[in-house]
């Protein structure tokens, strides 16, 4: 199995429904999940946020949760679905949801 | 055909994927590359600069609808601004449970959910949406004809199906119009013209079609259909195709003639109920004056007459309805009228309705071709008839029969024709070919060139009905012709005027500068045989003489002349 893979499940991804995703391609989940953790949408999510912009980090959240969710990068794709919902109902998230995303992106990180 | 189906089954389609996100782009692509040649694009700007280029090429665009630049919204009005584009099937990929209903609404073939589950579902999904479209634009193709934009018969015939299905209670007319003239039509104008007024045409049906409730079709040439909820009258509908045609077509007199079938039971079949409603329109053919005309139980009575006819004819052959009669002919250049020869005519004494007249049956099977058959009935009659009158009264009266323009094509006409006369044991000369001057009128070149091969092979031409068809004179210059019948109009209108009189003269002139005999048919009086007689003429037949009889009866005639020749 690769590293990477096995890394992500220990963190709590669903490695099993990911990898179908990918059609069992090992290599290709882990290219994925490197690029889907670099995603430019981390870094316009936390601006937008600061700048009270809702409509702009709701598509930046929206935007993660969709990726996050379709590699089942657990938990850390929950914690965008939350953040899209309260984004969704017109609401900044909390602080504390957006450091949750920050060191659970962060934990994921280092597995790469 | 197989080979051609497994060549598009295996050929790569290629598709479009839309989403800002690479993530989601490369998870897609993965479940499609072995099939598809996939093209990718991060926002709605480069998706559709990229629909435009491949237009021609894609088999399908998966579209996701939250993009940055344009959305995926913007993206499928763009596409559906433009026919070339609009045809192209798009899925729409969402997250969102409420987009799913919405992007059907838009006009979406499908939708993807995601996350992507299932990526074997999302490809049988993907890729039987692609083989529909495919299937359906196929058919939309050869559904609607090319030029009118109207559906083609088959087509047209289906969606009737369709109508009758969905709609039992609906009371249902079928119509068809036809352009009279239209071949002139197209000689006159052009092409272009005449595919003008198809087009015209075509317009205020398909327009008609669409306010009352029901569909057009066009057939072939100048032929149209309408499937409509019956109207009170059609006059709306006539008034509409003639103001449409003046105002195109200023200068052109162009008469469209509709033929209405209204369905009162759906027993009627549908391909009987335009055929009715065409034997409705072709009954006022050529009439001006009349736009329309209804198929009704007067009609349905012809109609259904002629189909008896014309079941019946074989029937009627076998068993000797048919009867030939003779008409004696005189030639009158001598002191007294001496009969030299016979037209032979057919007669049908129907089993169950007796005594038919030409007018019945004649022209009916001049159209269909089965004339062929009565036709040949009559040689054979008519030789044999020599054959037996030269045995027992050591008599050879020559027989003129008909030979319709179906004949004229037949390549072993002349062969046929000789092989006959031989079997009967008469010469070739005894058994006169009439044939008519209107026969003429179309593929001159196939009728002159039968002509010829018949009178080089020793046959004696007739020409029958000489005077009555447009291009008379014309004819006599182009083909070789022994004897010119002279129609019975000419004869009958002799007495009204000296100007009837001097064209009989002319026509003989002109016989006897080409050489050729005249024989005046419908000789009824004494007063018309002497005038006949001083301007020349070399035969009479007409009731004067004898009306048509049986050839017991003409036993009568020969023994006469018999007598009188002693």
């Amino acid at each position: 199995m690769n590293e990477v893979i096995e890394k992500a499940h220990a963190i709590g991804a669903d490695i099993e429904t990911g990898l179908k995703r990918c059609a069992g391609k090992e290599d290709l989940y882990a290219m994925l999940i490197g690029t889907a953790l670099k995603d430019k949408n981390f870094g316009i999510l936390k601006e937008k946020v600061a700048a009270k912009d809702v409509d702009g980090a709701f598509e930046a959240a929206h935007a993660l949760k969709g990726i996050l969710s379709n590699l089942c990068l657990y938990p850390l794709a929950d914690e965008l679905d939350e953040v899209t919902e309260v984004l969704r109902g017109r609401n900044l998230p909390d602080q504390k949801d957006m450091e949750a995303i920050d060191s659970q992106r962060e934990e994921y990180m280092k597995i790469l | 055909m197989e080979t051609e189906l497994e060549l598009f089954k295996d050929s790569k389609r290629t598709m479009l994927i839309v989403d800002d996100e690479e993530v989601n782009r490369l998870l897609l692509g993965n479940i499609f590359s072995n099939d598809y040649n996939i093209l990718e694009a991060e926002d709605g700007e480069m998706a559709w600069s990229l629909i435009q280029e491949n237009k021609g090429l894609l088999s399908i665009v998966l579209l996701d609808l939250m993009m940055p630049k344009m959305n995926g919204f913007d993206v499928i009005k763009h596409m559906q601004s433009d026919p070339a584009t609009a045809q192209i099937p798009f899925i729409v990929l969402t997250s969102e449970k409420s987009m799913e209903v919405e992007s059907l609404r838009l006009g979406a073939a499908d939708f993807i959910s995601k996350p992507y589950d299932m990526p074997e579902i999302i490809f049988a999904r993907v890729d039987r949406t692609v083989r529909f479209f495919e299937h359906k634009q196929i058919i939309s193709s050869v559904e609607r004809d090319e030029l009118t934009g109207l559906y083609t018969r088959r087509f047209f015939l289906k969606y009737c199906e369709l109508i009758d299905r969905f709609h039992m209670e609906s009371e249902m007319d079928g119509i068809v119009a036809d352009i009279d003239q239209f071949g002139l039509l197209t000689e006159i104008y052009g092409n272009s013209v005449a595919e003008g007024v198809l087009k015209s045409l075509s317009d205020v049906l398909h327009i008609y079609a669409g306010q009352h409730g029901g569909i057009a079709g066009h057939g072939e040439g100048d032929v149209f259909y309408l499937y409509v909820i019956r109207s009170e009258d059609y006059e709306k509908l006539t008034k509409d195709i003639n103001e449409r045609l003046r105002a195109d077509f200023p200068n052109a007199n162009i008469h469209v003639r509709l033929g209405i079938f209204k369905r009162e039971s759906k027993s009627v079949g549908l391909v009987d109920v335009f055929q009715y409603a065409k034997i409705a329109g072709d009954t006022i053919k050529d009439d001006y004056q009349a736009s329309l005309a209804i198929y009704d139980q007067q009609l349905r009575e012809t109609t259904l007459f002629k189909q008896r006819l014309i079941h019946d004819i074989n029937q009627a052959l076998e068993t000797e309805q048919f009867v030939v009669y003779y008409q004696p002919k005189y030639a009158i250049k001598g002191e007294r009228p001496v009969l030299c020869g016979a037209e032979a005519l057919v007669r049908w004494i129907h089993k169950d309705f007796g005594f038919l007249t030409p007018d019945k049956y004649i022209s009916l099977f001049e159209q269909n071709g089965l004339i062929q058959l009565v036709d040949r009935f009559v040689w054979k009659k008519a030789a044999f008839q020599v054959k037996d009158w030269e045995n027992r009264f050591g008599f050879t009266i020559p027989v003129s029969v008909n030979a319709s323009r179906i004949d004229l094509f037949d390549p072993q006409l002349s062969e046929t024709l000789t092989e006959l006369v031989e079997s009967a044991g008469i010469e070739k000369k005894n058994l006169h070919v009439e044939i008519t001057e209107s026969a003429y009128s179309e593929k001159q070149e196939t009728m002159i060139n039968a002509v010829k091969k018949l009178r080089e092979s020793g046959f004696i031409l007739e020409m029958d009905d000489f005077g009555t068809g447009y291009s008379a004179l014309n004819i006599l210059g182009l083909i070789p012709i022994d004897v010119l019948k002279l129609d019975m109009s000419f004869v009958g209108k002799m007495h009204l005027s000296p100007e009837n009189e001097k064209i009989i003269e002319i026509i003989m002139n002109i016989a006897s500068v080409l050489q050729v005999e005249v024989n005046a048919e419908g000789v009824e009086t004494e007063e018309q045989l002497e005038k006949l007689k001083t301007m020349g003429c070399d035969m009479v037949q007409g009731f004067y003489f004898s009306r048509p009889v049986s050839a017991e009866d003409f036993e009568e005639i020969i023994k006469k002349e018999q007598e009188a020749g002693k």
